[in-house]
């Protein structure tokens, strides 16, 4: 079949499986463009920034097994796809990023809209490449989405010059080619010195992260833990792995995670660290981290091993392989007394801090983690959470009574504001099925508030709770905690975002007493379109327990 | 602090040069002497030398492993420097 780059580009989409994509016009993609004019197979979503697409693609593919795709064209189009691949880097998401570029002669001349987005993007990809022939396309899309899955996922863009969209060659699918891999195999002397320590030890811990949920080894976590009675703390990226109301779940770990797991981390004998890299905000300062603990690091990425933390076992390999084995490993056992440990320091954390939380005061403005506890509630932990950044991100991790995998997605790494309403678009889309709520400050949500125009276009029922408080609040609270109260440029005078929804045609309600909570939550919730749900909430509010930064996980404070 | 001599073995493209030493930059490890050459026309032989904190080292190399296009790296010499 005689085609065009371009048309080579959709039919190898079309061939790797590929149904939604995420993108936005402009010169040097519109052969692309033109070629999906006709492709039905595929769906293509227009967005109204490229940030927007990007993003939308790393929310398809955080609560799917694809990979995410998006375009964009040369120039301002790449650049502005930069965040969002930044993001994808840090949390280990595979995207692809279909780029088109100035025509080869031009390439160098600072041609209109030619912006080197092979150079700028290669410290924030997991591989780039730039296509300047038609020929090239099948082999190199292939071997994109081969990267951008295996091993430790990651994004991957190609940049494909625009005379090689127009050139025309003869397409044939097998000169795609085919990919293996193969995950590292495991020693059987790692897994039995890993099970050896885990019989042995008094008080175990295991810390479930990303890993778990990529290699899709929630069924396997919870078979170990319940046969080895070991209890499971999950990093900010780990939660939803374990049914939060499982007996042997005992929390969140890192800097707002829960009280208990963050102290007794230095009580444990041993660690057993299930794909997660132990990143600074999970173990606060290192000197004095996991010091009573052996480690046992279990990982798909080698380079994570021995980075941060010393492991007596390193075990490189894929969460779900491993665990798999090492259930034959070990013995059944139970930690009862260990787990009552964690028990005290519920009640400790409740008391102080949760309680207070989510119970209303009379004659006081509603406080976020009333909120988020009520929409638990009443979804039974059974929605899809996409926090932005900030308080309300972390009260989201803290209040939701996750249950099911896959339900929590957020901008861990790089801590993206403006991530939560594309990256819900883009789950939504991956799973209209589900209930996908964007929890968003009143700051985040207008990093990325022109996407509310894919919502009425491709009538997306996606759920947005604004948690109003006026303020760049996680900001405000370290100027109160660490800058003696100076609140230096974080009050914001927003905008009438009902005013925005009804312009974007978003039904809405606003609502700012504790009364009207109860009816707004069920409005949204029984709403058969998307709908925005404003609540003004406390103001001045912090988040607690907290690591203060460059404090070890034992300084944590209650208040 | 130690010199050390570290031979590389790359795909032969275009790109994988700015990778490879935007690595070395990541980790604000300056190199001193850098060699290049073609091996076969999909192959690049490197040799580089550099100064470094053992632990670093250790760091760079498996960073520098996950760079899809290179196919080795290793450590071919290390020499103790006076403080
Ligand atoms: C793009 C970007 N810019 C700046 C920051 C720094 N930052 C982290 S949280 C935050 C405040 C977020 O405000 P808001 O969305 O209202 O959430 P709140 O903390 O008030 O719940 C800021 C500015 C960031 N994370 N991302
Ligand atoms: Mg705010």
């Amino acid at each position: 079949m005689q085609v065009n780059g371009a048309k080579a580009i959709v039919e190898s989409l079309i061939h790797l499986g590929v149904t939604d994509i995420f993108g936005y016009p402009g010169g040097a993609i519109m052969p692309v463009y033109d070629a999906l004019f006709n492709a039905h197979k595929i769906k293509h979503i227009l967005v109204r920034h490229e940030q927007g697409a990007v993003i939308a693609a790393e929310g398809y593919a955080r609560i799917t097994d694809k990979v995410g795709v998006c375009i964009a064209t040369s120039g301002p189009g790449a650049t502005n796809l930069i965040t969002g691949i930044a993001d994808a880097m840090l949390d280990s998401i595979p995207i692809v990023c279909i780029t088109g570029q100035v025509a080869n002669p031009l390439i160098g001349t600072d041609a209109f809209q030619e912006a080197d987005i092979i150079g700028m993007t290669v410290p924030i990809t997991k591989w780039n490449y730039q296509v300047t022939k038609s020929e090239e396309i099948p082999h190199i899309i292939a071997k994109a989405f081969h990267v951008a899955k295996t091993g430790r996922p990651g994004p991957v863009l190609i940049d494909i010059t625009k005379d090689a969209q127009f050139g025309e060659f003869e397409f044939d699918l097998s000169s795609i080619g085919s990919f293996a891999h193969e995950n590292p195999v495991v020693a059987e002397s790692e897994l039995s010195q890993a099970a050896h320590l885990i019989n042995e030890a008094k008080r175990p811990y295991i810390l479930a992260g990303h890993g778990i949920t990529i290699a899709n080894a929630e069924k396997e976590l919870v078979e170990f833990a319940t046969k080895t009675g070991i209890p499971v703390a999950c990093t900010l990226h780990g939660l939803s792995t374990i049914d939060m109301s499982h007996p042997l779940y005992v929390g969140m770990l890192g800097m707002h995670g829960n009280y208990g797991p963050n102290v007794l981390t230095n009580e444990a004998d041993l660690i057993i660290a299930l794909g997660m890299r132990f990143d600074d905000r999970v173990t606060g300062n290192l000197n004095t981290y996991a010091k009573n603990a052996k480690v046992i690091h279990i990982d798909i990425d080698l380079a994570e091993l021995n980075k941060n933390v010393r492991a007596e076992v390193a075990i490189h390999g894929d969460a779900k392989e491993v665990l798999t084995e090492l259930i034959n490993h070990v013995n059944p056992n139970n930690h009862a007394q260990w787990i009552n440990k964690f028990k005290e320091h519920y009640t400790l954390e409740h008391e102080t801090v949760m309680h207070r939380e989510v119970t209303p005061q009379p004659g006081h403005k509603i406080k976020m983690a009333e909120v988020i506890h009520k929409l638990s509630q009443k979804t039974a932990g059974n929605a899809v959470i996409v926090s932005d950044v900030g308080q309300h991100q972390m009260i989201a991790a803290r209040y939701y009574q996750f249950k099911d995998p896959k339900s929590h997605i957020t901008s861990g790494g790089l801590g993206t504001m403006g991530f939560a309403l594309p990256a819900a678009i883009g789950a939504k889309v991956a799973a209209p099925n589900r209930e996908v709520i964007a929890v968003i400050g009143d700051g985040s949500f207008q990093m990325n508030i022109q996407e509310l125009a894919v919502l009425a276009q491709e009538g997306l029922k996606v759920k947005i709770l604004i948690l109003n408080n006026e303020y760049l609040g996680m900001v405000r609270q370290w100027q109160e905690l660490f800058f003696e109260e100076r609140y230096s440029f974080t009050a914001l005078m927003n905008p009438d975002f009902i005013k925005i929804a009804e312009a974007y045609s978003v039904p809405s309600i606003r609502i700012d007493s504790e009364d009207q909570l109860d009816k707004a939550l069920d409005t949204m919730l029984n709403a058969d379109s998307s709908f925005l749900l404003e609540v003004m909430v406390e103001k001045q509010g912090k988040v607690f327990p907290m690591v203060p930064a460059g404090c070890g996980v034992s300084e944590i404070r209650l208040s | 602090m130690n010199m050390y001599v570290l031979s590389i073995i790359t795909q032969n493209t275009l790109c994988v040069l700015q990778r490879v030493a935007g690595m070395f930059s990541r980790y604000r490890i300056n190199i001193e002497h850098i060699n290049i050459s073609r091996h076969t026309e999909e192959l690049s032989y490197w040799n580089v030398v550099i100064y470094s904190e053992d632990e670093r080292i250790e760091l760079l190399t498996r960073q520098l492993t996950k760079i899809i296009e290179l196919v080795e790296v290793k450590i071919i010499d290390k020499v103790p420097l006076e403080a």
